[in-house]
Formats: C-alpha cells, sequence, structure tokens
C-alpha cells in the first residue's frame, strides 16, 4: 500500500491538536519513514513524544526541539545501496575489459569500496525488513492499555502500556496480539488498542480536516 | 515402684512429650491431606463447606485440584498457609476452603485427592454429600467415639499428689462451626527428666489448627505441691458440624530414677540412676460443633469470629491513567483464613487489578489475632470523579451468635486530566505549537521497509555484472598460467608476424628475413626448447632431443633456405615453393594447433 508522507503528517497533526497522542505518534511515526529529514514532521512527532514522556512522568522530556537528524528513508537506502552496486560493477568491468600491465590501485578501490559498503548495506536493510515483518513496529493508541501474561506463561502482574509508547507486535491469537519491548515477550493485549505504523495510512481519514 | 523417692544425683533433665490425636494420617507421615465437610446432608440450593487442610514436614507444600464430581460446582473461597518450626523441623501447611453447591437432589461421592511430593504421596478419603429436595434438613451430626472430661491422668503417688500427670483443657465444649476454641495441654512434672521437651502436634479429624507462640514453662503448686509445667496452646478451627473430640494428647516421659545399690562398696558407694519411660496421656475431649444459623446474609463468605473491617484509599486525587489502591484490611480473633476479601467496585466500570494482600497472624497470645488485607488498584481513564462503592464484610458472631455487618462509606476520588493528554503541562507548552498542515502531497512509497523494485533490479544487476566479471578475470588469468596457453600465445603472436610480413610492402626482401627467424624460434616454442640465439641445426636438433619427428626439421631447412633465397636473391619457387611466406605461416600454424 502506498501511502503519502503529506497525509500521513496531516493526520497526525490533527491528532495531536485533539490530544490523541497515540494516533499522533503513529501517524507521525509513518510519516517520518517516508519523509525522514522533514522539519515539520520531526517537530510534530518530538512535540507529541514529549506528551508522551510527561504522560508517564517521565522528567526528562526535551526542553526544545532539534532539527531532523540526516536520515535516509529506507526506499533511499536501498537505491543507495543498488547505486553502490552499480558502481562497483562498472569499476569492475572496466578492469576486466581493459586490463593494463600494471593494475591501478585507483580502479581497484573503486571496484572493491563501494561494493563492501553497499553489500553491508543490503544485508542492513535486509535484517530490518525481516525484522519489520516478522515483529512489526506498532504504538499504543488505546489511553491505557493492560498486556496480561499467557495462560502457559509464569503469571505475573499486568504490564500497564499508555497511549503513544512504542512496542513491537509477535504472535496473534484471537483478539489478542503478544506485546514485546526490547526483544522481549511482555505479554498480550487487545489488537484494538495498537496500531501497527505500517498500517497508519489507512486510519488518515478519521483525522482529516 | 519407687516413683515417689527423691533423686538427688547431678541433673540431668529431660522431658519427652507426645501430643497426639487419632488422624487419618500417622504422625510419622511427612505428608498429609484431609478433607472435610461441614455437614453431610444438604437441600438443593443450600451449599456445604468443604475443607481441605493439607500439611507436609520438610517437603514442598503440593498443588492440588478439588476433584470434579458432576452435578456439583465447587467454588474455591480461601486459601490460608501456616509455617511452623517444630522439633527442628519446618512445617507447612494450608487450608483451603471450598463452597460445595449440588443441582440436584441425590448421592454425591468427591473421590479422594491424591498429592505427591518427592517420594512421599497421600490421599484423602472419598467424603458422600446427601442431597435432599428443596426444603430438606440436615440430619443429626455424627457422633465420634470418647467425649472425655479433661480430667488430669495421674502417674506414682496418690491421686491427689501424683509426681506426674497431664491435663487437657479445652476453652468451651461448645462451639460453632469455624469457630476457634484453644486448648491447653499441659505436663506437670515434680521429679527430674532426662531430655528437654520435644513436642510433636498431630491434627484432630474435623478441625484445623494453629499452636500459638511456644511451650510455656512455669512452677505452679498443685494440690499443696510445687509443679513444672509446661503447656503448649493449640486453636482448633472446627471444619465439619457434629459431635467431634481433641485428644488424648500423651507424654512419653523418661524419669531418671534412684535404685538401692546391690554391692556397698561398688561405684565408690555412688547412688545408681536408671531411667524409666513413663506414657502419659490425658483425656479426650468432646466438642459439640454446632453449624451456623440459617438466614446468612448473601454476602457471607464464611467468617466467624470478632472482626472488624478498615478500608482506605491511597490519594482521593489521581490524574487520568494513575492508579488509585483500595486496601480492605479485616481485623480481629477467629479464621480470617476463611473470611475471604471483600468485594471492591467502583461506580463506574475501571480497569481494575488486585496488586496486593495476605493474612498477617499473630500467634503469639492465647487467643488467634490478625489481620487480612487486601489491596485493589482501579485506574481511571476519563478526567471527572468517581467512587469507590461502599464495601461490605459479613460475618457471624458466635459470641453474639448473630450475624452481623459492616458497611464502609462511599469514597469520592477526583480525576484531573493526564498531564500526557489534551492539556499541556507547562514544558510541553514550552515546545511551542505544532508545525502547520501541509498543502498538497509529499513523498509517496511504502511503510513497510521492502526495497522499490527499480532498486533492486539495479542491485541484482549489478551484481550480476559484478561477479560476472570477476569471474571472467579469473579465469583469464587462470588460462595465462598455464604452460600449454602460453606457448600457443606465443605461436599465435608468431603466425600474426608471419601474416603482417606477407601483406606487407616488403614481403621479397626484409619480411622473408624476419619470417626465416621465426621458424626456428616457433621450433622451439612447440617442443619447448630455449632456442634463442642458437642457428638453425642447433633448434632443430633441440626439438628432436624433445620429440619432433626428423621430417619436420626437414622442411624447416627448406622453409628457412626458400625464405632466405627470396630474402638475399629475390629467388622463388626454388626448393618446391612458389611462395615461401605461405608456406611458412602453414608451419607456424600447424605447430600452433598442436599446441592447442
Amino acid at each position: 500500500m502506498t501511502a503519502d508522507a503529506s497525509a500521513l503528517m496531516n493526520a497526525g497533526t490533527v491528532a495531536l491538536e485533539q490530544g490523541r497522542v497515540g494516533e499522533a505518534v503513529a501517524f507521525l511515526t509513518a510519516a517520518q519513514r517516508l519523509d525522514p529529514r522533514a522539519a515539520d514532521i520531526a517537530r510534530n512527532l518530538g512535540l507529541a513524544e514529549a506528551r508522551v514522556q510527561v504522560g508517564r512522568g517521565d522528567e526528562s522530556a526535551p526542553a526544545r526541539l532539534g532539527p531532523p537528524p540526516p536520515a535516509l528513508s529506507v526506499a533511499e537506502a536501498w537505491w543507495l545501496a543498488a547505486l553502490l552496486l552499480a558502481v562497483a560493477a562498472i569499476a569492475r568491468a572496466v578492469r576486466t575489459l581493459r586490463p593494463t600491465a600494471t593494475p591501478r590501485l585507483g580502479t581497484r578501490v573503486i571496484a572493491i569500496v563501494p561494493a563492501a559498503v553497499g553489500s553491508l548495506l543490503v544485508v542492513w536493510l535486509t535484517i530490518v525488513a525481516f525484522g519489520e515483518r516478522a515483529h512489526p513496529e506498532a504504538v499504543v493508541v488505546a489511553p491505557l492499555l493492560e498486556a496480561r501474561r499467557g495462560a502457559d506463561e509464569p503469571q505475573g502482574p499486568p504490564v500497564l502500556l499508555r497511549a503513544g509508547e512504542r512496542v513491537r507486535l509477535g504472535r496473534a491469537a484471537g483478539a489478542d496480539v503478544e506485546v514485546r519491548l526490547g526483544g522481549t515477550s511482555i505479554g498480550w493485549a487487545t489488537r484494538e488498542g495498537l496500531w501497527r505504523v505500517s498500517d497508519a495510512a489507512r486510519y488518515t481519514s478519521r483525522f482529516a480536516r | 515402684m519407687t516413683g515417689n523417692r527423691a533423686v538427688r544425683i547431678v541433673a540431668l533433665a529431660a522431658l519427652a512429650a507426645l501430643l497426639s490425636a487419632p488422624s487419618a494420617s500417622s504422625a510419622a507421615d511427612r505428608l498429609s491431606i484431609q478433607i472435610a465437610l461441614d455437614r453431610n446432608r444438604v437441600a438443593v440450593g443450600e451449599q456445604a463447606q468443604a475443607t481441605v487442610f493439607l500439611r507436609s514436614d520438610g517437603l514442598d507444600l503440593p498443588q492440588f485440584a478439588f476433584p470434579t464430581v458432576p452435578g456439583l460446582t465447587v467454588v474455591r473461597v480461601a486459601d490460608s498457609q501456616n509455617f511452623s518450626w517444630v522439633n527442628g523441623r519446618l512445617s507447612r501447611s494450608t487450608t483451603t476452603l471450598f463452597t460445595v453447591t449440588p443441582s440436584a437432589p441425590g448421592r454425591y461421592t468427591i473421590p479422594p485427592i491424591r498429592i505427591a511430593s518427592g517420594m512421599e504421596r497421600a490421599e484423602s478419603a472419598p467424603l458422600t454429600l446427601e442431597v435432599g429436595g428443596a426444603g430438606s434438613t440436615a440430619p443429626p451430626p455424627a457422633v465420634p467415639p470418647g467425649g472425655g472430661t479433661g480430667e488430669p491422668s495421674p502417674v506414682w503417688g496418690d491421686q491427689s499428689s501424683p509426681d506426674l500427670f497431664v491435663r487437657l483443657d479445652v476453652d468451651r465444649r461448645r462451639v460453632y462451626w469455624n469457630q476457634p476454641l484453644i486448648a491447653r495441654f499441659t505436663f506437670y512434672t515434680r521429679v527430674r527428666l532426662e531430655q528437654e521437651a520435644l513436642w510433636e502436634i498431630a491434627e484432630a479429624p474435623g478441625f484445623w489448627r494453629e499452636i500459638l507462640g511456644e511451650p510455656r514453662r512455669q512452677r505452679v503448686r498443685v494440690g499443696g505441691h510445687e509443679y513444672l509445667s509446661t503447656q503448649i496452646v493449640v486453636a482448633y478451627f472446627p471444619t465439619r458440624t457434629g459431635r467431634l473430640a481433641i485428644g488424648p494428647g500423651k507424654v512419653e516421659a523418661r524419669v531418671l530414677r534412684r535404685v538401692d545399690t546391690p554391692d556397698p562398696w561398688s561405684l565408690l558407694g555412688m547412688p545408681e540412676v536408671r531411667t524409666e519411660t513413663i506414657p502419659l496421656a490425658t483425656d479426650r475431649v468432646a466438642i459439640d460443633v454446632r453449624p451456623l444459623p440459617g438466614g446468612a446474609p448473601a454476602d457471607f463468605r464464611g467468617a466467624v469470629g470478632r472482626l472488624s473491617l478498615d478500608v482506605r484509599v491511597d490519594r482521593k486525587e489521581a490524574r487520568v491513567g494513575e492508579p488509585v489502591t483500595v486496601t480492605t484490611v479485616i481485623r480481629g480473633d477467629g479464621n480470617l483464613a476463611a473470611a475471604g476479601d471483600p468485594d471492591v467496585r467502583s461506580t463506574i466500570p475501571l480497569r481494575s487489578y488486585e496488586v496486593g494482600g495476605g493474612t498477617t497472624t499473630d500467634r503469639s497470645g492465647d487467643r488467634l489475632r490478625g489481620e487480612r488485607r487486601h489491596e485493589v488498584a482501579f485506574v481511571p481513564e476519563v478526567p471527572g470523579a468517581f467512587s469507590i462503592e461502599p464495601v461490605r464484610l459479613t460475618w457471624f458472631d458466635p459470641f453474639e451468635e448473630r450475624y452481623r455487618t459492616q458497611v464502609s462509606d462511599q469514597i469520592r476520588i477526583d480525576v484531573a486530566p493526564s498531564a500526557g493528554g489534551g492539556d499541556a503541562g507547562s514544558g510541553i507548552a514550552a515546545l511551542g505549537p505544532p508545525a502547520a498542515l501541509r498543502n498538497g502531497t509529499g513523498p509517496r512509497g511504502s511503510l513497510d521497509p521492502v526495497p522499490p523494485a527499480g532498486a533492486v533490479a539495479l542491485a541484482l544487476g549489478s551484481g550480476a555484472l559484478f561477479a560476472g566479471m570477476a569471474l571472467w578475470a579469473r579465469a583469464r588469468e587462470s588460462a595465462s598460467r598455464d604452460p600449454r596457453h602460453r606457448r600457443r600465445v606465443a605461436l599465435e603472436r608468431l603466425l600474426r608476424s608471419a601474416r603482417a610480413a606477407r601483406a606487407g610492402t616488403d614481403r621479397g626482401g626484409a619480411g622473408a628475413a624476419r619470417v626465416a627467424l621465426l621458424v626456428p624460434e616457433a621450433l622451439g616454442i612447440r617442443y619447448e626448447a630455449d632456442v634463442e640465439g642458437r642457428s638453425l641445426e642447433d633448434a632443430i636438433a633441440l626439438a628432436r632431443a624433445r620429440g619432433a619427428p626428423p621430417e619436420l626439421g626437414d622442411e624447416a631447412r627448406r622453409l628457412v633456405s626458400a625464405l632466405e633465397r627470396l630474402a638475399f636473391a629475390g629467388i622463388s619457387g626454388a626448393a618446391g615453393s612458389d611462395d615461401p611466406l605461405a608456406d611458412a605461416e602453414r608451419f607456424i600454424e600447424r605447430l600452433a594447433r598442436e599446441v592447442a
């Protein structure tokens, strides 16, 4: 499903103005995936996350919001990796088709360095893609969400999650889904209280102005 | 018997006492389980109380499940756990109360409950519950054997002043179901004993019990004589109605006695001492256990005693999302484990969690006192207010012989908006307003971190090109290291030179002279002989030494001769060749083919 960064940004801003910090974080996180260097998205996402921090009593809420980081979107990173591999392939072809008696260091470096960087980038992006597929990122949109232990798991007190907190999702069972934090399962919660970031574009019409 | 003779040797005082009562399980068992019903017959719609008493000495307490009996609805009401240190061994016990509600008349059998811990196994006796139609009454309670008086059991001396005796006293003979009674097992002695006291307590059927404090020792005067008394105080809670019994309590005392010396010269005249084991036992005391009167309020959960309820909250003002913890505390004398926790509800539906609780028992006095604490957290999700509904506790007061109910006040909780909600805090306000909405569209793409198709194609194509080029270069480099390949390449180079000489403008002169030099060189390359700087004959000889046929040498001679004629005399056609350049080219080409 193709999403539009501006539509997500606008929906997140409307949700933020309505005090729906969970939805705001979900929309703006999705918008930042498409447009990571946009200052307006970074600002509104910072505001939403600061509200989440204050809401849970975290004293480390930021005093001011800085500029967006010089990041690449996932698509841009894939293109960058592909271009690096293409440069490396061309350099290699030149070296092969026009051999010289003494190989030049420059052509060798141009062939090897982009190939190494591009390959590492592809590996990292592949890991990220598989990680997202296995445990997609989600945001709590319910004001308060209870993650309970499963019936066949060691019992413990439920974990209370607040709106705007980011988690990862695991297995699904009926109306419940496994909630993970830091690579560890913390319990099961109702799906209705969580939005997958990759699904955020489905809900933009609810926050249109 | 010479029991009332004074023993004057150095003190070796001791006491071995054993308090026991008939029990379904032996006192030596390390694991036991008992189940009892407060009545054997009920009407449809009535409830019977089942008490499961589980005990282990030095073992982990295993879990158990109440057997499923079709037609009976069993609800677990309360649990209590007790730890005691008796005779150097940790003893644990749990008492679990269940309500048993039949759905139809009939005769129901509750099968044995089996438990295991380590290598130890135990099982309870099966029980039968008769269920009559609605309005039927319970039969008279069963009468156990015995029916003691609590009188002392004397040993030695006369009846008015024995040297040793034990007695059992109870504070009341008629109790209600679950009403505690206090039993005192006392051992009196005015003779010296061999050992310090060791107590081992067994259960009485139909009761569960709590030992109150440590054994109490004091000097008392009985019948004008001074005795050392050792007393254990035990609280018994009847778990079924009817005529039950406690005791007999048994004591085994090891008494030191001096005997007459048979030889006055032996042991330098010291008196001889002998140990005598004296078993003692109290009478059995009969207890009438009455069922609780009818008309119990609906919220009655089995609490019996003198109780009070205290309800408090940790805050009366909270923000959205902040938990408000309500604590209920039941205090007093009685079986708090069976009291159950009162229901705590809010006036509006809220998420609530049981966050704590437990029972604290004071066994130090002559009464079993304590408090039962239960904590419930409510989490408001919207601003405004809500209230904790009045909490009710109903119990049976056996002294006033009536049910009593205590109701707490309703507690109002005001809920302010969350700091993270629509009302931002001052810190948030300092960050400024959010950025304005956008007009038009922005970058588009998939929110899943999947690669764009074009990037994948470019990356795959680049990878394939890179790999292909690398393989090609590797193959070429590998081939260049092959001697046959190198010889073939060298011969092809000579062949190209020969063709160039034949195609050149000086094909009659210098070209033929250059080709004449190529013939022995080609011969040397073909047969891997170093012919550089050598004459034609030397080259032929070296080639022949490496396997060249003789006719090849002859052909080389003819070719070189014809080429030299052409180069130096301009004569062609002699020596059987019209075009020696073409013949030389064919000669080199043939050698190259042989190498390939």
